[in-house]
């Protein structure tokens, strides 16, 4: 890793890669704090425009948008006790609170400072653990990575709330999108119907950005936009945190960032989940869990830090294995994989400084995002008064400039209405949207491998007679059938308890 | 959804309509998956495996969300009231019409009606009071920020136009 500073550092101080990092962080960061719009969403609208720059340029600037996305999802939290995006759930219970009680400036400090930790120091772990994560990778064969591709496909679907099958229907459409084009090793056309612009397989871009920019900003206009909310600007002045208390915090501020590193790290979860699982440790190892739900200062540090600490995290089996952690490092892979960078172990050997420069990035970014939203906290609340008229026309406009240059022709922006109007239909169905993505960038990877497998092996029964295979697939069954399994375990407890 | 058929009124659940829907969709895969040249064998599943997987789910998972939908026993929720749907439809054309402007007029024209008509229906639809020449100044900038960013910025193409190639 250090062999590659010099280089990593030359990058860094360019002129238009730093012009960039602040300007993906300070959008990365709207976009985050604007409830309905995701650091995810401004990857997916913005990576088009990476595919002109250099490698190590378009890195630098989807890395800014992810980590401005992860962090400012607080300040919606905080200041409206909307979330800016499921990550920052568990920051409403107390942030909104403590803001309404007159401490808005300690609650956004608390956010903004626990955002810093948690990214900054995943990242610098990332990037220490991750070779060696991609050294143990060496020793999987084919089986291994379509049982893991397996895996982070079904996680996905264990901490997915609700009906079991729309989770597993949404992860089908996923294959399904994902077959579209030649095969792989094969290369027979599927369901291309004679049409040469379906060969390539359908874009990533046109795709995601249809089912979910497109048709989310439709459905939103369909429920009704919000009027722009009534925020308060008032003990926004100062920096509102001292060092008592981030001392007073130190054991929870670990204890979160441990959980959310390790919840980043299983492919398939991510800032989604570690945010309300260290919310609840944090109340649960708390003196006082009475305070919880009224403006505790526990109950920011805990998922703020956890959810960023999960960036690091998922970070290490993106670059490690290929496998992606959540749903925007799903896209990042994909974004890579246009700029010639395959994600998986053999990365360090072929592109080493480019996976050091993204977890140095990643740090950085961290540091001058907490530096932006310190000296920008007094206009968080103009952030989140920009009228949805304005911004969602604008937005669908980006999203058909995306598709446009995606592929430099005007029946991929058709292709991306007809996904969208998949989005709507999916929305009508109430079909969850992660899956989707994960099942859609994984499945070539699976099916390559499978069938590489298969050449070599030729019989089914490699899958669960192969240690780590049979371990993998063990994990994959019992995620599909988690709800049931939770739901017996439930039935039985009632049974027990009515005894 | 209701039919009602002597006096008996029979209310279909979304789930109903989701699962016979995801069936479907899975059916119509078999049959295309049914035509592809190479056979799926216990040695080598080929390219029939991943779609099969996919079709093989849709039915399961259709039947499944039907089956829940039937033993449903509360009213869904609504998602869009009917004026909200129309706002969909029409939100949805006004972008195909912008694609055919694009590919006669050029992003440049057809981008500043595109956001103008779209901020003043989302607006007079929200009820939201906007002025005429905010929107107007609004839509001209849009178009050049976004112009200027890809085509002079990062060097890339957007549509030029039939008429003026």
């Amino acid at each position: 890793m250090f062999a590659y500073l010099p280089y990593i550092f030359s990058q860094l101080i360019q002129p238009m890669n730093l012009l960039l990092m602040v300007a993906g962080t300070a959008v990365g960061i709207i976009f985050g704090a604007i409830p309905g719009l995701s650091g995810t969403m401004a990857v997916m609208l913005f990576m088009p425009l990476t595919y002109a720059m250099e490698s190590s340029t378009a890195i630098i600037f989807l890395l800014a948008l992810w980590i401005g996305g992860c962090s400012g999802a607080f300040i919606g939290s905080v200041l409206l006790g909307i979330p800016g995006s499921a990550s920052a759930v568990a920051t409403c219970w107390d942030g909104h609170p403590m803001a309404k009680k007159g401490q808005a400036s300690k609650a956004l400090a608390i956010g903004m400072t626990a955002s810093f930790f948690g990214t900054f120091f995943s990242a610098l772990i990332g990037g220490l653990l991750a070779e060696a994560v991609a050294d143990f990778a060496f020793a999987m064969g084919p089986w291994e990575y379509a049982a893991l591709c397996l895996v982070a496909m079904t996680m996905v679907l264990a901490i997915s709330k609700g009906n079991m099958f729309k989770g597993l229907a949404a992860t089908c459409i996923g294959i399904l999108l994902a077959t579209v084009g030649f095969s792989p090793i094969d290369a027979e056309p599927r369901f291309v119907f004679d049409n040469m612009y379906l060969y390539g397989g359908l874009g990533m871009i046109v795709v995601l950005t249809g089912i979910f920019a497109v048709s989310h900003i439709l459905v939103t206009f369909g429920k009704g936009f919000d009027q722009p909310p009534e925020v308060s600007k008032a003990g926004l002045k100062g920096f509102g945190l001292t060092m008592k208390d981030i001392r007073d915090e130190l054991v929870n501020i670990i204890r979160s960032f441990l959980i959310g590193l390790g919840i980043g790290f299983l492919p398939g979860m991510g800032s989604g989940l570690s945010n309300l699982v260290a919310y609840s440790t944090a109340k649960n190892g708390s003196k006082h869990p009475e305070e919880y739900g009224h403006g505790a200062a526990g109950g920011i540090w805990a998922p703020e830090v956890a959810n960023n600490a999960a960036i690091g995290g998922a970070m290490i089996p993106m670059a490690a294995l290929g496998i992606p952690g959540d749903s925007t490092t799903a896209l990042l892979i994909g974004a890579l994989t246009i700029h010639g960078l395959e994600m998986g172990p053999m990365v360090f050997k072929n592109s080493g400084d480019i996976v050091y420069l993204m977890f140095i990035t990643v740090a950085v970014v961290a540091a001058l995002v907490l530096l932006m939203q310190a000296f920008c906290k007094r206009w968080f609340p103009y952030i989140l008064k920009v009228p949805s008229w304005y911004m969602y026309s604008a937005l669908l406009v980006i999203c058909l400039a995306s598709a446009y240059v995606d592929s430099g022709n005007l029946y991929k922006c058709g292709m991306m209405m007809v996904f969208a109007a998949v989005g709507i239909l999916m929305t009508l169905g109430e079909l969850p949207a992660s899956p989707l993505i994960l099942a859609f960038i994984l499945t070539p990877t699976l099916e390559k491998k499978m069938l590489q497998g298969f050449q070599s092996v030729p019989s089914w029964t490699e899958f669960f007679t192969r240690p780590v295979s049979g371990v993998l697939m063990a994990i994959a069954i019992i995620c599909i059938f988690s709800p049931l399994i939770k739901a017996g375990i439930a039935k039985l407890r009632a049974k027990k308890a009515g005894n | 959804m209701q039919a009602c058929e002597g006096g008996l009124s029979v209310k279909v659940k979304r789930d109903q309509i989701t699962g016979l829907v995801l069936v479907a969709v899975g059916i119509v895969l078999f049959i295309m998956i049914s035509q592809f040249s190479k056979p799926l064998t216990a040695e080598y599943p080929g390219p029939r495996l991943m779609p099969g997987i996919a079709a093989f789910g849709l039915v399961v998972c259709g039947l499944g969300i039907f089956i829940k939908g039937c033993m449903q026993k509360e009213a869904d929720k609504k998602i869009f009231t009917k004026q909200g749907f129309l706002r969909v439809l029409i939100s949805f054309a006004a972008l195909w019409v912008y694609i055919v402007a694009m590919k006669y007029l050029g992003f440049l024209i057809a981008t500043p009606f595109l956001v103008f008509g779209l901020t003043t229906y989302f607006a007079k639809a929200s009820k939201a009071e906007t002025k005429l020449w905010v929107r107007i100044v609004f839509s001209v900038a849009v178009t050049l920020v976004i112009w200027l960013m890809y085509v002079v910025l990062f060097e890339m193409e957007l549509p030029v136009g039939a008429l003026f190639e």
